[in-house]
């Protein structure tokens, strides 16, 4: 059957150009493969998984890998027939179970991995090819670590930043809700970050519900605000902030950014430059009035002692006179005492006694000292003012230091100070007397608790300091008068009690003469402690 | 001592205090004077002598400084006493050699004048014994 043969044949023929044609295709493939295999720039590394005879994987060899692997990981085709624990003895068994998962499953897993020797970061994707076998392809991802890495340095620094600065910094949006909230903003209020966050700002910080409508008005205007010196207080002190609120102005984040700051050592010290610049004014003032003043002051005062004397005394010019008018001394003098009017002279010599004293006064506080300083120790100082003090017994001020109570905290190692003797004891003085003044008031009609002292004398500074305080259990003064007490003419006393003088003459003697401070601690009820601190080395001229 | 026998000038522009001074130095029996200002006393002096002088230092023309100084001169024996009414006042060299003495500095007001009483006898005596003089 020859047709049927050439049939065949032609069958045979159109088999075999179809399988060469298969065989093309396959040889394309194949080529395409390769080429995809040889070029691809990620890695590719085919494996056989070796299992033990439970089944468990524990090895795995290579069966070929892409130029692209060699690149990236170093290795070379030389390992292809290997296994792994050849190549890599130390290998970490969870590289074999990871991957011995996946031949086994075939549940792809994909992670990333640094290559730290290549100084490389890689994602690797592992999949099953087909039975006991995985793949792997390695992507670099390199550059997109170390972009990522710069980005949490970069917000690591930044906090840092926020969080190292000594000043409260709070971001809120809008609506006020936090989303920032440093360090300082725990310590001071004491709640942490992570519970500040996203809560509204006036729940967290109660103090800065004030601030809210100057928060939202600087978003809306875009503009920041500054307050200082705002009042506040905390654990029964009165402290001062400065308050900066700023816009967020950057694309995409709206919101404000609130800065406070502490500033209360900063007004404290303002205050008392104000005070020293106030006693400097009142003693320029005083120095140029003293003449003025002392002056009509002899013309009272001297002749007042003048008439006493001629309407009194038995002088022998005043009985002459007298006789002369058709009197006698004794006839003037019963007058006098019964119109009263040499108690009216004593009254008018007194008034003028009063004002010489408050000229007086005034005048210490002009900068000039005459007297000389020498080195005393303090504790000496203050015993011997305190026998002084106890001479001075007052019945019209209604104390008496006999009864008063002094305990003594001295420290047994004071360097002595330098210092004028005779000033330094007219402001203990004046201290003792005020405060022995303040107790006795405080116990008029109560007698449950005696008067104290406690007088305590101690070095501060490494020794570069002493520190004198006198405290009494008297009872103690309210913040606003604390403030104004050394104020000149500032008193507490009865009107013509005291002059209002005699704490602000010894302010200025300690900060003027003496480059010392001089602070107050007190409060209602609690008694009241004067603290001076004196430094220990000032020789050389007072001013 | 027998004070009347002692001229006591009192120079002061202020007529309250010269007045106060004066007469309480006369209740003492003094011989008093006085003068309202520098040139006043310097006439004073030049017609008749005076044994102690109580002298302001801020006075019109003249100062009391410049009184002392030319008293001292014109009158070697005479004493003064200084009373004034600045605090800051030192006492300068050339009123020690006019032998102003630094206890007889009086500063106003006086509450008290008793001791210008004694200032004066002090003088005198001093002046008698011939001590003091020098300061």
């Amino acid at each position: 059957m020859p047709g049927e043969k050439d049939n065949d044949r032609a069958e045979l023929l159109k088999e075999l150009e179809t399988l060469r044609r298969r065989v093309r295709e396959l040889e394309t493939n194949e080529n395409k493969y390769q080429t995809l295999f040889t070029k691809m720039i990620d890695g590719y590394a085919l494996h056989e998984i070796i299992c033990d005879e439970a089944g468990n994987p524990v090895d795995y060899r290579f069966l070929d890998l892409n130029p692209a692997f060699e690149r990236l990981t170093g290795m070379t085709r030389d390992i292809i027939g290997k296994t792994v624990r050849e190549v890599i003895p130390g290998i970490e068994d969870h590289w074999i179970e990871t991957y011995g998962e996946v031949a086994l499953t075939g549940k792809s897993v994909k992670f990333e991995n640094q290559a730290a020797p290549l100084g490389k970061w890689f994602e690797i994707v592992a999949f099953r090819p087909g039975a006991n076998r995985f793949a792997c392809i390695f992507i670099d991802i390199t550059d997109r670590k170390t972009a990522e890495e710069e980005l949490g340095r970069l917000r690591r620094l930044l906090s840092n930043i926020v969080n190292a600065m000594p000043s409260v910094l709070i971001g809120v949006d809008p609506e006020g809700r936090i989303t920032q909230w440093n360090r300082e903003a725990e310590r001071t209020t004491g709640v942490s970050a992570d519970r500040a966050q996203g809560r509204s700002l006036a729940d967290v910080f109660p103090r800065m519900s004030v601030e809210m409508e100057k928060i939202r008005q600087t978003i809306r205007n875009r503009k920041p605000q500054k307050e200082e010196r705002v009042a506040s207080v905390r654990d029964g002190e009165t402290r001062f902030s400065d308050i900066t609120i700023y816009p967020l102005v950057s694309n995409g984040v709206d919101g404000a950014v609130i800065r406070i700051d502490d500033a209360t050592d900063r007004v404290r010290l303002e205050e008392m430059m104000i005070q020293s610049e106030k006693m400097l004014s009142v003693g320029g003032l005083a120095a140029g009035m003293a003449h003025e003043i002392n002056n009509p002051l002899a013309g009272i005062l001297q002749n007042v002692q003048v008439i006493r004397n001629r309407v009194k005394c038995s002088l022998p010019g005043n009985k002459k006179i007298a006789e002369e008018c058709g009197t006698t001394m004794e006839v003037i003098e019963e007058y006098m005492n019964r119109r009263q009017v040499l108690h009216m002279l004593d009254l008018v010599h007194e008034s003028g006694r009063r004002a010489g004293e408050i000229v007086e006064n005034m005048l210490s506080f002009s900068r000039k000292s005459d007297s000389k300083g020498g080195s005393y120790d303090i504790r000496e100082l203050l015993d011997q003012t305190v026998d002084l003090a106890s001479k001075d017994y007052d019945l019209k001020k209604k104390y008496d230091f006999r009864y008063i109570e002094i305990l003594r905290e001295y420290h047994p190692d004071m360097p002595d100070v330098w210092c004028e003797r005779t000033k330094v004891q007219q402001v203990f003085l004046n201290l003792l007397k005020n405060g022995a003044q303040a107790m006795a008031e405080k116990r008029a009609g109560d007698e449950s608790e005696t008067s104290r002292f406690i007088l305590r004398v101690m070095p501060e500074d490494s020794g570069n300091t002493a520190r004198i305080e006198i405290e009494d259990n008297g009872p103690g003064m309210d913040a606003a008068t604390v403030k104004r007490i050394f104020e000149p003419f500032y008193t507490t006393k009865d009107i013509g009690a005291g002059t209002g003088l005699g704490l602000s003459v010894s302010y200025f003697i300690i900060t003027e003469n003496h480059r010392g401070t001089m602070t107050v601690e007190s409060s209602p009820g609690k008694g009241t402690t004067f603290v001076i601190r004196f430094p220990v080395e000032s020789k050389g001229e007072f001013q | 001592m027998d004070h009347s026998k002692i001229r006591v000038i009192v120079v002061d522009d202020e007529s309250a205090i010269r007045a106060s001074l004066a007469g309480y130095l006369e209740d003492f029996e003094f011989d008093v004077s006085s003068a309202g200002s520098a040139e006043e006393a310097l006439e004073m002096l030049e017609k008749e002598p005076f044994h102690v002088a109580i002298i302001d230092l801020r006075l019109p023309g003249m100062s009391g400084d410049a009184l002392i100084l030319k008293a001292h001169r014109m009158v070697p024996s005479m004493r003064f006493i200084i009373h004034t009414g600045s605090a800051a006042f030192h006492l300068p060299e050339e009123l020690r050699c006019a032998g102003v003495l630094g206890d007889h500095i009086f500063l106003k007001p006086m509450a008290d004048m008793t001791s210008m009483v004694e200032a004066v006898e002090e003088l005198m005596v001093g002046k008698n014994k011939g001590v003091k003089s020098k300061g």
